[in-house]
């Protein structure tokens, strides 16, 4: 079962505490959300813009991308890790490879 | 690649962030102004046929409720599936984050609802109108034991006065008779704390879920529980059927358009700005529903009117006053 997009994003990060850029997180998330419309950029900028705001996750690093967009590295906060608390069982236990395609 | 320093980047995030916040914030105009043109669409469809009769005093309200939900559900699938989101709405409610939104659903949809429209008609809408108009205040101090979000003084006052400011422009004197007027009082609690719950609610759900997925869901499931059990409790099937034969449902189809689109903002609103700024946004409806209810159907404007609109005008101001406090939403 796949996970509600914003809420895998969050997944993910609580997976990579090292942190994670915004290309990085589309790059994981294609194999699984690629082929749908809501897999954009500007989607997922908004998702972690609104989770930043509350204080699920936080910018470590701060760059200037060759497509002259902020790019940001992203960790997950201890606040934000809490809500792994509500993933379904199935993720918990047996979460997808650590392991980002590259 | 560019040559800019760590202060010039900081500075462009902040921009950014700054940007994210205000859009929020026209969001939750945006959600005050479009409820407000809903109310009077809903207003002039509840005054034709067939919901100017109906087997019980409730039937044609809430017939009239569940049709209005059903659509705003209806437009916001259409929403979400060209915008590549409709996928997400199995998932979502295959989660904790997806039930709690369709909890939020039933406290802000049927509960809500029924309250308030009981209320009116048990406690007079003098009372009932005013109990409800302080959901906002409801909201706002869930939201800061709950979820924890900063609210500073002065935004505290914003919404005190868009709460009294939405109570004047609602206000009318007491007339009739209540036999069960204790009752109407907490019923219309029942819908204050359902709305302001319903906030809460469905914030804490975005933070693991699209606004306009959550919002899909929550129209979805507040349409089918008015239709499995509200609206047959009332015995208000037949009235929900005609409506489809009569010319009533061209202005509920386009007041659940209005509604859809409102609710989609105020849930992005929450989602961006916390839930007491959405909330004392959304309150504005109030003041918008005046000046739609001139516009459309002939609203004589009253300075008691005028008042209440001044008083919600400096509430928002006040709630708006500085979006860098927006930066950070909660104390977490």
């Amino acid at each position: 079962m796949k996970l509600p997009m914003r809420f895998r994003i969050l997944h993910l990060l609580i997976q990579h505490e090292e942190g994670l850029s915004e290309l990085d997180i589309m790059e994981a998330l294609r194999p699984e959300y690629g082929s749908e419309g809501q897999f954009k950029r500007s989607v997922i900028d908004n998702h972690v813009a609104s989770m930043k705001a509350v204080g699920m996750i936080e910018i470590i690093d701060l760059s200037m991308g060759s497509d002259q967009k902020l790019l940001h590295k992203f960790k997950v906060t201890d606040y934000g890790k809490n809500y792994s608390k509500y993933l379904p069982k199935e993720w918990n236990a047996n979460p997808p490879s650590k392991t980002l395609p590259r | 690649m560019s040559n800019l320093s760590a202060g010039n980047l900081q500075e462009l995030q902040t921009s950014k962030e700054l940007s994210h916040a205000k859009t929020g914030l026209i969001w939750g105009v945006i959600s005050g102004a479009t409820w407000g043109l809903d109310g009077v669409i809903l207003g002039m469809a509840l005054a034709m046929a067939p919901f100017t009769g109906g087997a019980t005093l409730y039937a044609a309200p809430i017939a009239g409720a569940g049709l209005h939900d059903g659509f705003a559900g209806f437009w916001l699938f259409l929403y979400n599936l060209f915008t590549g989101r409709w996928r997400e709405y199995i998932r979502t409610l295959k989660t904790k984050p997806g039930l709690i939104v369709c909890l939020g659903a039933l406290f802000g949809g049927p509960i809500a609802m029924s309250g308030y429209l009981l209320g009116i008609n048990m406690a007079g809408a003098s009372y009932a109108l005013s109990i409800t108009a302080m959901y906002p205040a409801v909201g706002a101090i869930l939201a800061f034991f709950i979820l924890k979000e900063r609210i500073r003084p002065r935004v505290w006052l914003g919404i005190f006065l868009c709460v009294i400011g939405a109570v004047t422009v609602s206000y009318v004197p007491p007339e009739g008779d209540f036999p069960y007027f204790y009752l109407g009082l907490g019923l219309s609690l029942l819908a204050t704390f359902g709305w302001g719950a319903e906030g809460v609610l469905s914030a804490f759900g975005m933070d693991m879920v699209d606004p306009a997925v959550a919002i899909g869901i929550r129209e979805g499931s507040s349409f089918v529980v008015y239709f499995v059990a509200i609206i047959p409790a009332v015995a208000g099937m037949a009235i929900f059927w005609e409506a489809f034969l009569a010319n009533a449902i061209l202005y509920i189809a386009l007041a659940g358009f209005l509604g859809g689109l409102s609710y989609l903002a105020w849930y992005r609103a929450i989602n961006m700005t916390g839930v007491a700024r959405a909330m004392a946004f959304n309150i504005s409806y109030a003041l918008w529903a005046v000046f739609f209810g001139w516009l459309l159907t002939g609203l004589q404007i009253t300075p008691t009117l005028l008042g209440g609109a001044a008083i919600i005008t400096v509430g928002t101001i006040l709630v708006t006053a500085n979006p860098k406090e927006l930066l950070k939403l909660r104390n977490n």
